[in-house]
Protein backbone atom coordinates (compact mmCIF):
# COMPACT_ATOMS: atom_id res chain seq x y z
CA UNK A 1 0.00 0.00 0.00
CA UNK A 2 2.73 2.39 0.87
CA UNK A 3 4.24 2.29 -2.83
CA UNK A 4 1.10 3.75 -4.20
CA UNK A 5 2.31 6.92 -2.30
CA UNK A 6 5.61 7.26 -3.72
CA UNK A 7 4.42 6.09 -7.47
CA UNK A 8 2.40 8.50 -9.64
CA UNK A 9 -0.83 7.73 -9.73
CA UNK A 10 -1.38 4.18 -11.51
CA UNK A 11 -3.16 4.88 -14.93
CA UNK A 12 -6.27 3.86 -15.93
CA UNK A 13 -7.43 2.60 -19.57
CA UNK A 14 -8.69 5.39 -22.00
CA UNK A 15 -11.70 6.83 -21.52
CA UNK A 16 -12.86 6.06 -25.03
CA UNK A 17 -13.42 2.44 -23.17
CA UNK A 18 -15.84 3.63 -20.22
CA UNK A 19 -19.27 3.74 -21.20
CA UNK A 20 -22.44 3.60 -18.77
CA UNK A 21 -25.17 1.72 -20.75
CA UNK A 22 -28.51 1.96 -19.53
CA UNK A 23 -29.28 -0.76 -17.05
CA UNK A 24 -32.73 -2.56 -17.66
CA UNK A 25 -35.32 -2.22 -15.58
CA UNK A 26 -36.21 -4.66 -12.62
CA UNK A 27 -33.40 -5.82 -11.16
CA UNK A 28 -33.39 -3.70 -8.10
CA UNK A 29 -36.87 -4.19 -7.96
CA UNK A 30 -39.66 -6.32 -8.77
CA UNK A 31 -42.67 -6.09 -11.35
CA UNK A 32 -45.02 -7.86 -9.02
CA UNK A 33 -48.09 -5.86 -7.92
CA UNK A 34 -48.05 -4.67 -4.40
CA UNK A 35 -51.26 -5.23 -3.76
CA UNK A 36 -50.83 -9.30 -4.75
CA UNK A 37 -47.94 -8.92 -2.02
CA UNK A 38 -50.13 -7.13 0.48
CA UNK A 39 -53.10 -9.44 0.10
CA UNK A 40 -50.67 -12.42 0.46
CA UNK A 41 -49.26 -11.36 3.48
CA UNK A 42 -52.72 -9.93 5.08
CA UNK A 43 -54.09 -13.24 4.66
CA UNK A 44 -51.60 -15.13 6.35
CA UNK A 45 -51.05 -13.02 9.22
CA UNK A 46 -54.70 -12.97 9.30
CA UNK A 47 -54.49 -16.86 9.51
CA UNK A 48 -51.98 -16.97 11.67
CA UNK A 49 -53.47 -14.60 14.03
CA UNK A 50 -57.17 -15.77 14.03
CA UNK A 51 -55.59 -19.40 14.84
CA UNK A 52 -53.95 -18.10 17.98
CA UNK A 53 -57.10 -16.39 19.01
CA UNK A 54 -58.95 -19.47 19.03
CA UNK A 55 -56.47 -21.51 20.86
CA UNK A 56 -56.44 -18.57 23.34
CA UNK A 57 -60.83 -18.27 23.50
CA UNK A 58 -60.24 -22.89 23.43
CA UNK A 59 -57.91 -22.70 26.06
CA UNK A 60 -59.99 -20.22 28.23
CA UNK A 61 -63.01 -21.91 27.38
CA UNK A 62 -61.68 -25.32 29.19
CA UNK A 63 -59.79 -23.75 31.98
CA UNK A 64 -62.36 -21.81 33.22
CA UNK A 65 -64.33 -24.10 35.08
CA UNK A 66 -61.21 -25.64 37.02
CA UNK A 67 -61.01 -21.77 38.72
CA UNK A 68 -63.11 -22.21 41.89
CA UNK A 69 -65.60 -19.34 42.32
CA UNK A 70 -64.90 -18.96 45.60
CA UNK A 71 -61.47 -16.92 43.73
CA UNK A 72 -63.54 -14.59 41.61
CA UNK A 73 -65.04 -13.61 44.54
CA UNK A 74 -61.56 -12.92 46.39
CA UNK A 75 -60.27 -11.21 43.62
CA UNK A 76 -63.29 -8.61 43.80
CA UNK A 77 -64.25 -8.74 47.55
CA UNK A 78 -61.99 -5.74 48.36
CA UNK A 79 -63.75 -3.04 45.48
CA UNK A 80 -67.21 -5.08 45.42
CA UNK A 81 -68.15 -5.24 49.37
CA UNK A 82 -71.68 -4.95 49.93
CA UNK A 83 -73.46 -3.71 53.35
CA UNK A 84 -76.84 -5.40 53.07
CA UNK A 85 -78.02 -3.10 56.01
CA UNK A 86 -77.82 -0.42 53.62
CA UNK A 87 -79.53 -1.46 50.66
CA UNK A 88 -82.52 0.29 49.05
CA UNK A 89 -86.27 -1.40 48.68
CA UNK A 90 -85.39 -1.68 44.98
CA UNK A 91 -82.03 -3.65 45.82
CA UNK A 92 -83.94 -5.68 48.06
CA UNK A 93 -86.94 -6.39 45.45
CA UNK A 94 -83.87 -7.54 42.59
CA UNK A 95 -81.85 -9.49 45.07
CA UNK A 96 -85.51 -11.61 46.03
CA UNK A 97 -85.38 -11.69 42.03
CA UNK A 98 -82.23 -12.73 41.51
CA UNK A 99 -82.02 -15.12 44.14
CA UNK A 100 -85.37 -17.02 42.07
CA UNK A 101 -83.55 -16.44 38.86
CA UNK A 102 -80.34 -17.82 39.89
CA UNK A 103 -82.51 -20.87 41.23
CA UNK A 104 -84.33 -21.34 37.98
CA UNK A 105 -80.89 -21.59 36.53
CA UNK A 106 -79.67 -24.62 38.73
CA UNK A 107 -76.53 -22.21 39.89
CA UNK A 108 -74.29 -24.41 42.43
CA UNK A 109 -74.53 -23.18 45.68
CA UNK A 110 -71.11 -21.35 46.14
CA UNK A 111 -72.30 -19.16 42.95
CA UNK A 112 -73.99 -16.48 45.11
CA UNK A 113 -75.65 -13.48 43.19
CA UNK A 114 -75.20 -9.81 44.56
CA UNK A 115 -77.39 -7.22 42.96
CA UNK A 116 -76.30 -3.87 43.29
CA UNK A 117 -78.80 -1.37 41.99
CA UNK A 118 -77.48 2.39 40.81
CA UNK A 119 -79.52 5.04 41.41
CA UNK A 120 -78.53 6.92 38.05
CA UNK A 121 -79.57 7.64 34.48
CA UNK A 122 -77.27 5.07 32.82
CA UNK A 123 -79.28 2.93 30.57
CA UNK A 124 -77.59 -0.18 31.07
CA UNK A 125 -76.99 -3.08 33.47
CA UNK A 126 -73.63 -5.57 33.30
CA UNK A 127 -72.32 -8.72 35.15
CA UNK A 128 -68.56 -9.00 36.42
CA UNK A 129 -66.89 -10.84 38.77
CA UNK A 130 -67.47 -12.57 41.87
CA UNK A 131 -71.41 -13.00 40.72
CA UNK A 132 -71.76 -9.15 41.31
CA UNK A 133 -74.40 -8.23 38.88
CA UNK A 134 -75.34 -3.86 38.80
CA UNK A 135 -78.14 -2.59 37.28
CA UNK A 136 -78.89 1.19 36.45
CA UNK A 137 -82.37 3.06 37.41
CA UNK A 138 -81.68 4.16 33.64
CA UNK A 139 -82.30 0.82 32.10
CA UNK A 140 -85.26 -0.57 34.46
CA UNK A 141 -87.51 2.94 34.38
CA UNK A 142 -86.95 2.32 30.54
CA UNK A 143 -89.03 -1.32 31.09
CA UNK A 144 -92.68 -1.48 31.18
CA UNK A 145 -92.96 -5.63 33.14
CA UNK A 146 -91.62 -8.19 35.03
CA UNK A 147 -91.09 -10.10 32.56
CA UNK A 148 -88.12 -7.65 31.11
CA UNK A 149 -86.79 -7.34 33.82
CA UNK A 150 -86.63 -10.85 34.98
CA UNK A 151 -84.49 -11.54 31.21
CA UNK A 152 -82.42 -8.82 32.15
CA UNK A 153 -81.55 -10.28 35.34
CA UNK A 154 -81.63 -13.51 33.92
CA UNK A 155 -79.25 -12.59 31.28
CA UNK A 156 -76.66 -11.21 33.46
CA UNK A 157 -76.81 -14.11 35.83
CA UNK A 158 -76.49 -16.25 33.06
CA UNK A 159 -73.23 -14.19 32.38
CA UNK A 160 -72.17 -15.26 36.04
CA UNK A 161 -72.99 -19.12 35.40
CA UNK A 162 -70.89 -19.52 32.16
CA UNK A 163 -68.10 -17.17 33.99
CA UNK A 164 -68.02 -15.39 31.34
CA UNK A 165 -67.09 -12.40 32.96
CA UNK A 166 -63.40 -14.25 33.83
CA UNK A 167 -63.14 -15.75 30.57
CA UNK A 168 -62.85 -12.35 29.38
CA UNK A 169 -60.80 -11.33 31.23
CA UNK A 170 -58.37 -14.94 30.91
CA UNK A 171 -58.51 -14.38 27.33
CA UNK A 172 -57.73 -10.42 27.21
CA UNK A 173 -54.43 -10.85 29.66
CA UNK A 174 -53.76 -13.91 26.95
CA UNK A 175 -54.65 -11.94 24.36
CA UNK A 176 -52.06 -8.80 25.76
CA UNK A 177 -49.18 -10.98 26.42
CA UNK A 178 -49.76 -12.69 22.89
CA UNK A 179 -49.30 -9.89 21.25
CA UNK A 180 -46.43 -8.74 23.67
CA UNK A 181 -44.60 -11.63 22.70
CA UNK A 182 -44.58 -11.54 18.73
CA UNK A 183 -44.80 -7.66 18.02
CA UNK A 184 -42.06 -7.06 20.34
CA UNK A 185 -44.45 -4.36 21.27
CA UNK A 186 -43.40 -2.39 18.32
CA UNK A 187 -45.98 -1.78 15.68
CA UNK A 188 -49.30 -3.75 17.57
CA UNK A 189 -52.09 -0.91 16.33
CA UNK A 190 -52.69 -2.60 12.97
CA UNK A 191 -52.38 -6.17 13.53
CA UNK A 192 -54.11 -5.88 17.23
CA UNK A 193 -57.41 -4.60 14.99
CA UNK A 194 -57.45 -8.41 14.06
CA UNK A 195 -57.69 -9.70 17.28
CA UNK A 196 -59.94 -7.38 18.91
CA UNK A 197 -62.39 -8.56 15.91
CA UNK A 198 -61.77 -12.28 16.81
CA UNK A 199 -62.41 -10.95 20.17
CA UNK A 200 -65.77 -9.15 19.62
CA UNK A 201 -66.96 -11.80 17.77
CA UNK A 202 -66.49 -14.16 21.23
CA UNK A 203 -67.84 -11.53 23.37
CA UNK A 204 -71.16 -11.06 20.83
CA UNK A 205 -71.04 -14.93 21.31
CA UNK A 206 -71.19 -14.85 24.87
CA UNK A 207 -74.25 -12.17 24.79
CA UNK A 208 -76.07 -14.27 22.78
CA UNK A 209 -75.46 -17.39 25.05
CA UNK A 210 -76.75 -15.37 27.84
CA UNK A 211 -79.53 -13.82 25.75
CA UNK A 212 -81.05 -17.87 25.32
CA UNK A 213 -80.53 -18.44 28.83
CA UNK A 214 -82.13 -15.66 29.98
CA UNK A 215 -85.59 -16.63 27.88
CA UNK A 216 -84.98 -20.17 29.08
CA UNK A 217 -85.44 -18.66 32.57
CA UNK A 218 -88.01 -16.54 31.84
CA UNK A 219 -90.22 -19.52 30.90
CA UNK A 220 -89.28 -21.84 33.10
CA UNK A 221 -90.42 -19.45 35.91
CA UNK A 222 -93.87 -18.30 34.20
CA UNK A 223 -94.32 -20.82 31.66
CA UNK A 224 -94.08 -18.12 29.35
CA UNK A 225 -91.97 -15.62 27.64
CA UNK A 226 -94.84 -12.11 26.81
CA UNK A 227 -92.88 -9.44 26.74
CA UNK A 228 -89.64 -10.09 27.60
CA UNK A 229 -87.79 -9.19 24.27
CA UNK A 230 -89.34 -5.78 25.51
CA UNK A 231 -85.98 -5.46 27.02
CA UNK A 232 -84.24 -4.63 23.66
CA UNK A 233 -86.81 -2.93 22.25
CA UNK A 234 -86.59 -0.61 25.11
CA UNK A 235 -82.59 -0.76 24.34
CA UNK A 236 -83.42 -0.05 20.33
CA UNK A 237 -85.38 3.07 21.46
CA UNK A 238 -82.48 4.53 23.68
CA UNK A 239 -80.21 4.14 20.61
CA UNK A 240 -81.55 5.41 18.05
CA UNK A 241 -81.35 8.75 20.32
CA UNK A 242 -77.66 8.29 20.10
CA UNK A 243 -77.12 9.26 16.38
CA UNK A 244 -74.31 7.07 15.31
CA UNK A 245 -73.83 3.07 16.30
CA UNK A 246 -71.14 1.01 14.97
CA UNK A 247 -71.45 -1.55 12.58
CA UNK A 248 -72.29 -5.14 14.33
CA UNK A 249 -68.30 -6.53 13.64
CA UNK A 250 -67.32 -3.86 15.68
CA UNK A 251 -69.83 -4.24 18.21
CA UNK A 252 -69.26 -6.26 21.75
CA UNK A 253 -73.29 -7.09 21.45
CA UNK A 254 -75.02 -8.71 18.69
CA UNK A 255 -77.59 -6.33 17.32
CA UNK A 256 -80.50 -5.53 19.35
CA UNK A 257 -83.41 -5.78 16.10
CA UNK A 258 -81.56 -9.30 15.62
CA UNK A 259 -81.34 -10.22 19.27
CA UNK A 260 -84.79 -10.18 19.17
CA UNK A 261 -85.89 -12.14 16.00
CA UNK A 262 -83.10 -14.59 17.35
CA UNK A 263 -84.97 -14.67 20.66
CA UNK A 264 -88.35 -14.84 19.01
CA UNK A 265 -87.53 -18.14 16.45
CA UNK A 266 -86.05 -19.55 20.12
CA UNK A 267 -89.38 -19.85 21.72
CA UNK A 268 -91.43 -20.21 18.20
CA UNK A 269 -88.51 -23.44 18.31
CA UNK A 270 -88.91 -24.43 21.81
CA UNK A 271 -92.74 -24.10 22.03
CA UNK A 272 -92.39 -21.58 24.45
CA UNK A 273 -95.90 -19.35 24.66
CA UNK A 274 -95.87 -15.87 24.43
CA UNK A 275 -100.04 -15.37 25.34
CA UNK A 276 -100.03 -14.47 29.29
CA UNK A 277 -101.01 -11.35 30.78
CA UNK A 278 -98.23 -9.26 31.53
CA UNK A 279 -97.37 -8.22 34.80
CA UNK A 280 -96.50 -4.68 34.88
CA UNK A 281 -92.96 -3.35 36.32
CA UNK A 282 -93.00 -2.74 39.95
CA UNK A 283 -94.39 -0.15 40.95
CA UNK A 284 -91.47 0.90 43.47
CA UNK A 285 -89.20 1.76 40.05
CA UNK A 286 -91.36 4.12 38.46
CA UNK A 287 -91.76 5.94 41.96
CA UNK A 288 -87.63 6.45 42.17
CA UNK A 289 -87.80 7.36 39.02
CA UNK A 290 -90.38 10.32 39.50
CA UNK A 291 -89.00 11.37 42.83
CA UNK A 292 -85.67 11.80 40.88
CA UNK A 293 -86.46 13.45 38.12
CA UNK A 294 -88.10 16.74 40.27
CA UNK A 295 -85.15 16.66 42.25
CA UNK B 1 -62.24 -0.50 17.24
CA UNK B 2 -62.39 3.01 14.97
CA UNK B 3 -58.74 1.98 14.39
CA UNK B 4 -58.88 0.02 11.72
CA UNK B 5 -61.34 2.53 9.68
CA UNK B 6 -58.66 4.56 9.81
CA UNK B 7 -56.26 2.10 9.14
CA UNK B 8 -57.83 1.35 5.84
CA UNK B 9 -58.15 5.07 5.01
CA UNK B 10 -54.65 5.38 5.98
CA UNK B 11 -53.33 2.37 3.30
CA UNK B 12 -55.68 3.55 0.82
CA UNK B 13 -54.25 7.06 1.12
CA UNK B 14 -50.99 5.74 0.97
CA UNK B 15 -51.65 3.30 -2.06
CA UNK B 16 -52.85 5.61 -4.03
CA UNK B 17 -50.30 8.59 -3.44
CA UNK B 18 -47.35 6.68 -2.91
CA UNK B 19 -48.00 4.63 -6.19
CA UNK B 20 -48.87 7.61 -8.26
CA UNK B 21 -45.97 9.32 -7.05
CA UNK B 22 -43.34 6.36 -7.20
CA UNK B 23 -44.66 5.94 -11.21
CA UNK B 24 -44.35 9.64 -11.81
CA UNK B 25 -40.76 9.30 -10.24
CA UNK B 26 -39.72 6.47 -12.77
CA UNK B 27 -40.95 8.53 -15.72
CA UNK B 28 -38.59 11.22 -15.01
CA UNK B 29 -35.40 8.80 -14.07
CA UNK B 30 -35.71 6.75 -16.96
CA UNK B 31 -35.78 10.23 -19.22
CA UNK B 32 -33.02 11.70 -17.20
CA UNK B 33 -31.26 8.99 -17.46
CA UNK B 34 -31.24 8.91 -21.21
CA UNK B 35 -30.53 12.59 -21.46
CA UNK B 36 -27.41 12.07 -19.48
CA UNK B 37 -26.28 9.03 -20.46
CA UNK B 38 -22.93 10.74 -22.62
CA UNK B 39 -21.60 11.57 -18.81
CA UNK B 40 -19.29 9.00 -17.85
CA UNK B 41 -19.44 8.00 -14.39
CA UNK B 42 -17.00 5.34 -12.69
CA UNK B 43 -16.51 4.46 -9.15
CA UNK B 44 -12.74 3.64 -10.15
CA UNK B 45 -10.43 5.81 -7.59
CA UNK B 46 -7.93 7.06 -10.64
CA UNK B 47 -8.98 8.84 -12.91
CA UNK B 48 -8.38 8.33 -16.58
CA UNK B 49 -4.97 9.48 -18.28
CA UNK B 50 -6.89 11.64 -20.49
CA UNK B 51 -8.26 14.39 -17.83
CA UNK B 52 -5.09 14.41 -16.02
CA UNK B 53 -4.62 17.34 -16.69
CA UNK B 54 -8.34 18.93 -16.66
CA UNK B 55 -10.05 20.75 -13.83
CA UNK B 56 -11.51 18.66 -10.94
CA UNK B 57 -14.04 19.69 -8.30
CA UNK B 58 -16.07 17.63 -5.76
CA UNK B 59 -19.62 16.95 -7.27
CA UNK B 60 -22.44 15.76 -4.85
CA UNK B 61 -26.08 15.16 -5.18
CA UNK B 62 -28.81 14.00 -2.41
CA UNK B 63 -32.26 13.36 -1.63
CA UNK B 64 -34.72 12.37 0.90
CA UNK B 65 -37.70 10.24 0.14
CA UNK B 66 -40.21 9.19 2.34
CA UNK B 67 -41.81 6.04 2.70
CA UNK B 68 -45.59 6.02 2.38
CA UNK B 69 -48.06 4.15 5.12
CA UNK B 70 -48.83 1.74 2.54
CA UNK B 71 -44.94 0.34 2.15
CA UNK B 72 -44.64 0.73 6.04
CA UNK B 73 -47.43 -1.85 6.37
CA UNK B 74 -46.37 -4.17 3.45
CA UNK B 75 -42.48 -4.00 4.96
CA UNK B 76 -44.60 -5.08 8.69
CA UNK B 77 -46.52 -7.74 7.56
CA UNK B 78 -42.32 -8.75 5.54
CA UNK B 79 -41.91 -8.94 8.68
CA UNK B 80 -43.34 -11.96 10.29
CA UNK B 81 -42.75 -14.16 7.50
CA UNK B 82 -39.00 -12.83 6.37
CA UNK B 83 -37.75 -12.46 2.60
CA UNK B 84 -37.62 -9.97 0.41
CA UNK B 85 -38.99 -6.17 1.19
CA UNK B 86 -40.13 -5.25 -2.31
CA UNK B 87 -41.73 -2.37 -0.99
CA UNK B 88 -38.78 -0.77 0.62
CA UNK B 89 -36.78 -2.11 -2.65
CA UNK B 90 -38.07 0.42 -5.19
CA UNK B 91 -37.89 3.45 -2.65
CA UNK B 92 -34.23 2.74 -2.17
CA UNK B 93 -33.56 1.96 -6.36
CA UNK B 94 -35.95 5.53 -6.58
CA UNK B 95 -33.37 7.68 -4.24
CA UNK B 96 -30.21 6.10 -5.55
CA UNK B 97 -30.97 6.65 -8.75
CA UNK B 98 -32.29 10.23 -8.34
CA UNK B 99 -29.36 11.25 -6.01
CA UNK B 100 -27.13 10.22 -8.86
CA UNK B 101 -28.90 12.23 -11.96
CA UNK B 102 -28.92 15.44 -9.35
CA UNK B 103 -24.86 14.28 -9.44
CA UNK B 104 -24.81 14.35 -13.02
CA UNK B 105 -26.95 17.80 -13.18
CA UNK B 106 -24.51 19.24 -11.45
CA UNK B 107 -21.89 17.91 -13.02
CA UNK B 108 -22.84 18.91 -16.41
CA UNK B 109 -23.40 22.44 -15.47
CA UNK B 110 -19.79 22.51 -14.65
CA UNK B 111 -19.16 21.16 -18.47
CA UNK B 112 -18.16 17.52 -17.21
CA UNK B 113 -18.63 14.15 -19.00
CA UNK B 114 -16.30 12.33 -16.56
CA UNK B 115 -16.71 11.44 -12.85
CA UNK B 116 -14.50 9.88 -11.24
CA UNK B 117 -14.91 7.79 -7.44
CA UNK B 118 -18.14 7.59 -6.61
CA UNK B 119 -19.40 7.41 -3.55
CA UNK B 120 -22.68 6.65 -2.45
CA UNK B 121 -24.21 6.95 1.04
CA UNK B 122 -27.40 5.88 2.81
CA UNK B 123 -28.94 7.22 6.24
CA UNK B 124 -32.24 6.96 7.42
CA UNK B 125 -34.29 9.80 8.95
CA UNK B 126 -36.15 9.11 12.21
CA UNK B 127 -33.92 6.77 13.00
CA UNK B 128 -35.06 5.15 16.43
CA UNK B 129 -38.51 7.03 16.76
CA UNK B 130 -41.16 4.75 17.01
CA UNK B 131 -44.04 4.44 14.78
CA UNK B 132 -42.43 7.36 12.60
CA UNK B 133 -43.10 7.44 8.89
CA UNK B 134 -39.34 6.71 8.12
CA UNK B 135 -37.27 8.44 5.32
CA UNK B 136 -34.20 7.48 3.42
CA UNK B 137 -31.35 9.97 2.48
CA UNK B 138 -29.18 8.82 -0.22
CA UNK B 139 -26.01 11.12 -1.09
CA UNK B 140 -24.28 10.54 -3.72
CA UNK B 141 -20.80 12.53 -4.61
CA UNK B 142 -18.05 12.18 -7.07
CA UNK B 143 -15.23 14.03 -8.49
CA UNK B 144 -15.57 15.99 -11.63
CA UNK B 145 -13.55 16.69 -14.45
CA UNK B 146 -13.98 19.33 -17.02
CA UNK B 147 -11.79 21.33 -19.44
CA UNK B 148 -9.89 24.53 -17.27
CA UNK B 149 -11.31 26.58 -20.08
CA UNK B 150 -15.22 25.36 -19.49
CA UNK B 151 -14.41 26.00 -16.17
CA UNK B 152 -17.69 28.44 -14.86
CA UNK B 153 -17.06 30.76 -11.75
Amino acid sequence: MQRLFIQPPKLCHSPMQYENPLVPEGINTTDEHPLKEFITLSVGVILVVVFFMGLITLAVELSARLVPFEYEQQMVSSVLQKDPSKSTPQERYLQVLADKIAQAQGLPKEMIITVHYEDDDIKNAFATLGGHVFIHRGLVEQLSNENALELLLAHEIAHIKYRHPLKSLGSGLLMQIFWAIISGNSDPSALASISQLTSLSYSRSNETQADEEGLYCVFQLHHDVNGASELFQALIDQQSDSDFSPPKYLSTHPDLAERIIHLKKLAIEKGWSAQKKIKPLNLIFKKVSTTSGSE
Amino acid sequence: MYDLIVLLVLLLIGYFFGRMAEKKHYKSIIEREKKYAKIILIATKYAPAEVLNQQSSLVSGSVVISVDYFKRFLATLRNFFGGRVTSYESLLDRARREAILRLKEEAHKKGSNMLVNLKLETSSISKGRKNAIGSVEILAYATAFYPATKALP
